[in-house]
């Protein structure tokens, strides 16, 4: 439109030209006369005449600006009246659904979007996308349909997920792609919250400079700058002890409160339930958690049945209602079997068999009560241990066991067919810890277990090393790799326990050349002690020394030993468990034994959603179900589309809480030195109309081209009549 | 059929003021000017002492009878006058509507001028130019003489450039006998040749009265508009806004209309500025009154 009338100067230039033919043919005889002023004269004339030009020509540009309405930030920023071309981009991170006042941040976006729709001009369009870390396009389906853009913010819904404002910022620019209107507005209704700017800072710097030069950028903050947020997010659900889930018994668990928030909470109900048994429930009112103070709160759950069971902790009384859930499955199980390969067994002195003191770290009970404890314990030499028993078998340890019969002579060790079946069961979900000694021959693991042979081994094992009597090997419990399951290691008492084991002898690592391995604890001459290597679904811990009082007097130090093979039983029993415990966002991953029927999963909020069937079976490779669609924070469970209820695995989804980790909102003036350039800041409250009408009129200049343009005329008409009225 | 070119009202009017030759010209016939040659007319003038060679027959014996000396008794001689008659009839004196027309203007005013001194017995001869000489009439006091000289008038048509110097030049070599040498043109030709031509008349004898017909445009430029304006003379064109270029034009003019002025009263010519918008009886008439009274008669 404007270019249409700018177009109008070519109205003058042409009349400047084309009057040169509508000029009066008049003879005359004092020509001389006429020559000698028009040499006098002629400068001046053309100046008068381009002078007078121009102003026509300024004239008619300015009514063309003026007709077009133009605005001061953008070319296609709109004026009052033209149609519009909005794209609503919601920031639906659980950040938004904090209640800083009387309203939530989610109720002020869709009250402002529903004010931003009501004051769209006619023929207006809208867009609308929610986007937390990842974008969802939620309609219209015709962007001219104003009502069901209207019903789409009123349903939309806020995720589990963190903020990331590049996803939809990127589809923003998209859509006004699509737009084919020239008036463009992006409103990004969102808290501001620093995390969503800075992840991707660079890209959504370039993304929103582009979106500047093509529409007018709304920045539409929703949270309440008056009133910071309380938050107290439930962080972790966790055994405090080194107890293993097992069938009837009521075990304590320790819930993990953290304040995110800048003030101090007050009367925080912490509470724990498992599978939903709310009248099981126990908790606790904790009466003040400070501004960055984590809290473990410990409450018991009890434990009716064994497979995969939904423990729950919740928190009250906060702001924040996204982070105040967590689910966690844990495995509950009827028994625990454990089967130790013995290498060097002694049935005449059970203390000098290689597993003596790891079978009773394992079994901390009398003789009499074995049988009534959860946990069997098979012990088998070498020369019997069979594939078989992995079988039906939680976690294997080899204790000194050669890696064959032929490593050392008389010494039976491994057989092919048990290493072969090994290797099957880590990659399947099975633990296996692995202590040396004297009948280790490194070399030969190497060749059996290490890369060429099962490779099981996290690190290939080099020659022992053997320190002096008045100067043993200490491990370093300071060294302990974070996050691991050791890692209570670094703090007391377990330190202290931990670095008074002396090490005479242990088996050197080589840590170089197997990426997969991950040390776990070194001694303080930084020798790897402890070491760890997922293989599939299943992982070995490999000890560089020995498990029984040979190599060391660890055995004897009890506080540290029995810590560490119970929690590394509990670590390695527990893995059972950790697939089906994700973080929001993550994919859900399951298994199915067969494939016939398309699968599909319930949500959290009672949806389910069909996930078509399963991939893979061919040539050996599992069959797999995804569903990847868990924005969502909960229980989802995935079954077969026909089975009501679905009778599938269950998953618990966490919230994912980097969102809440730093709650602090980018101020206008942040946010603008962030992007370089002003956008339109806009406050989410009732003023909101007012607002973005007054943004619109406020971006208008017609006003100061209308002016402009009067002055204009004034001079072109007084200009025209000094020169002499008319062309 | 009376000429158109002579209107009656104009030729009353002049007829009664009649023609004085402000100076002596000479006369082919006794009539109301005076003579340079001093002879044997009605009016005395001097004595002067005889010289041999003289005629006896004008020796004043009434003196010689007081003095007893011989002295010659001289006489003024009144004489006839030619009167030149020399009008522009180039393309430039084309400009002008109707009785404005400065072609016709001057036209009516050769004619007006024709028949008031053949009415008083004196000769008048035309010369019609433009850059060359187009029509000449030789000198006569007979009155149907006025008829040749309007039916000439009326025949010219305005063609070609002004030459007005080279051929003033020229008239004043060709006229040897003294006269009175009445130049009608626009004057739009180059002001120093033109000059000297209308000096080199004077310094042949002649009285030269130059009559510069202008329209009132070409003085105060009243133009308006854009214009194109076409040479009359064939020299090209130019498209303006008459209304920008007035000050300058009329500088223009003024510069040229002094020059001119200033150059007939140096070389003692007769300058006489003649509107096209003033009715030709009432400017023929202030002339010959203004004439009038100047004359030494």
């Amino acid at each position: 439109m404007m270019l249409l009338g700018a177009a109008a100067i070519a109205v003058p230039l042409a009349l400047h030209f084309f009057y040169r033919a509508r000029y009066r043919p008049l003879p005359w005889a004092a020509m001389t006369f006429l020559k000698q002023a028009i040499e006098q004269t002629s400068r001046r004339l053309r100046f008068q005449e381009i002078l007078l030009l121009l102003l026509r020509c300024a004239v008619l540009l300015l009514l063309a600006f003026a007709i077009a309405r133009p605005t001061f930030s953008g070319s296609t920023a709109a004026g009052r009246g033209e149609s519009v071309d909005a794209v609503f981009v919601f920031d639906t991170s659980y950040s938004m659904g904090a209640r800083d006042g009387e309203k939530s941040r989610i109720e002020r976006a869709k009250e402002a979007a529903l004010t931003a729709i009501e004051n769209l001009p006619p023929r207006s369009t809208v867009q609308i996308f929610s986007c937390a870390d990842r974008v969802a396009a939620l309609g219209p389906i015709s962007p001219g349909n104003l009502d069901q853009a209207r019903q789409i913010v009123e349903t939309i819904a806020l995720s589990s997920l963190t903020t990331d404002l590049l996803p939809g910022i990127t589809e923003a620019q998209n859509a006004l792609e699509r737009g084919a209107g020239t008036n463009k507005e992006v409103y990004i209704f969102t808290d501001m919250q620093k995390l969503g700017w800075d992840r991707q800072a660079a890209a959504i710097r370039a993304k929103c400079d582009e979106i500047k030069q093509r529409a007018t950028l709304l920045l539409v903050r929703c949270g309440n700058p008056e009133r910071p947020v309380r938050n107290v997010s439930v962080v972790d659900i966790s055994s405090p002890g080194v107890e293993i889930p097992h069938s009837g018994t009521r075990i304590p668990f320790a819930v993990l409160i953290r304040n995110t928030g800048k003030e101090p909470v007050r009367n925080v109900a912490v509470a724990l339930e498992v599978d939903g048994k709310s009248l099981e429930k126990e908790g606790e009112v904790i009466e003040v958690i400070n501004p960055g103070e984590t809290l473990p709160v410990t409450l018991t759950a009890k434990l009716d049945a064994a497979g995969p069971r939904v423990v729950t902790a919740t928190i009250t009384n906060d702001d924040l209602p996204g982070d105040n859930r967590l689910d966690k499955i844990i495995m509950v199980r009827d028994q625990l079997r454990i089967v130790i390969v013995d290498g060097s067994p002694n049935t005449r002195d059970p203390k000098e068999a290689s597993s003596h003191y790891i079978r009773n770290a394992i079994l901390p009970v009398s003789s009499g009560d074995l049988d009534n404890y959860f946990v069997r314990v098979t012990v088998v030499p070498a020369d019997e241990a069979g594939p078989g028993l992995l079988g039906v078998c939680d976690v294997c340890i080899l204790a000194n066991v050669p890696a064959s019969s032929a490593d050392r002579p008389g010494i039976p060790g491994l057989s092919k067919e048990f290493v072969d079946r090994l290797g099957e069961y880590v990659k399947n979900g099975g633990g296996l810890l692995i202590g040396l000694g004297d009948n280790i021959v490194p070399a030969r693991y190497n060749q059996v277990l290490g890369l060429t042979g099962a490779n099981l081994l996290p690190f290939d094992l080099e020659d022992a090393i053997v320190a002096t009597a008045d100067k043993p090997f200490k491990i370093a419990p300071d060294t302990t790799d974070t996050p691991s399951y050791l890692e209570r290691f670094k703090d007391e008492p377990f330190r202290t326990v931990m670095a008074d084991v002396d090490v005479m002898k242990l088996i050197g690592i080589k840590t170089t050349g197997s990426p997969n391995g991950r040390v776990l604890m070194r001694m303080t001459d930084q020798k790897p002690f402890l070491s760890s290597r997922v293989i599939g679904e299943g992982e070995v811990i490999l000890v560089a020394g020995s498990l029984d009082a040979r190599w060391s007097n660890w055995p004897a130090k009890a506080g540290s030993y029995l810590s560490f093979a119970r929690m590394t039983l509990q670590h390695l029993t527990g893995k059972a468990a950790r697939g089906a415990n994700r973080i929001a966002g993550e994919t859900l991953i399951w298994n199915p034994t067969e494939a016939t029927k398309p699968f599909a999963v319930r949500q959290p909020d009672g949806k389910r959603m069909k996930l078509g069937k399963a991939t893979g079976g061919e040539g050996g490779k599992k069959l797999t179900v995804t569903a990847a669609d868990t924005s969502l924070s909960g229980v989802y469970q995935i079954g077969v589309e026909d089975e009501e209820p679905l009778n599938g695995p269950r998953f618990a989804v966490a919230p994912d809480l980097r969102e809440t980790d730093d709650l602090t909102s980018m101020t206008d003036g942040e946010v603008e030195q962030f992007l370089g350039f002003k956008p339109v800041f806009l406050q989410a409250n009732s003023a909101n109309e007012q607002g973005i009408a007054n943004e619109r009129s406020k971006r208008e200049w017609t006003v100061w081209v209308l002016l402009a343009l009067f002055f204009f005329v004034v001079g072109e008409s007084f200009w025209a009549w000094y020169c002499g009225k008319a062309w | 059929m009376p000429s158109t070119l002579l209107q009656p009202d104009i030729l009353a009017r002049a007829e009664a003021l009649g023609v004085m030759a402000k100076q002596v010209v000479e006369g082919l016939r006794v009539g109301d000017h005076k003579s340079p040659y001093r002879g044997f007319s009605v009016e005395f003038v001097q004595h002067r002492e005889y010289v041999p060679g003289d005629d006896i027959r004008h020796i004043d014996w009434k003196s010689y009878g007081r003095s007893e000396r011989y002295t010659i008794k001289q006489y003024e001689q009144e004489t006839n006058f030619t009167a030149h008659i020399v009008a522009d009839t180039s393309n430039s004196m084309r400009y002008g509507e109707g009785l404005q027309n400065k072609h016709e203007y001057a036209k009516l005013l050769a004619a007006s001028l024709t028949y008031v001194i053949v009415k008083q017995r004196d000769a008048v001869s035309l010369r019609l130019f433009d850059s060359d000489w187009r029509a000449e009439l030789p000198g006569s006091s007979q009155m149907r003489h006025v008829n040749v000289v309007c039916k000439t008038l009326e025949e010219a048509k305005p063609a070609d450039k002004t030459g007005t110097g080279a051929l003033l030049e020229q008239l004043a070599e060709r006229v040897s006998r003294r006269g009175i040498v009445f130049v009608i043109t626009d004057g739009f030709d180059d002001v120093e040749p033109m000059l000297k031509g209308l000096r080199h008349l004077r310094f042949r004898g002649h009285e030269v009265v130059l009559f510069h017909v202008l329209h009132r445009d070409e003085i105060e430029f009243p133009l308006d508009g854009n214009v194109r304006f076409i040479d009359l003379e064939g020299i090209g064109q130019l498209m303006t806004r008459p209304h920008m270029l007035r000050p300058a034009y009329l500088r223009a003019v003024q510069e040229y209309l002094k020059a001119m002025e200033k150059g007939c009263d140096v070389g003692r010519v007769e300058y006489v500025r003649l509107v096209t918008d003033k009715p030709m009886q009432a400017a023929l008439g202030d002339y010959l009154v203004k004439r009038l009274q100047i004359s030494p008669r």
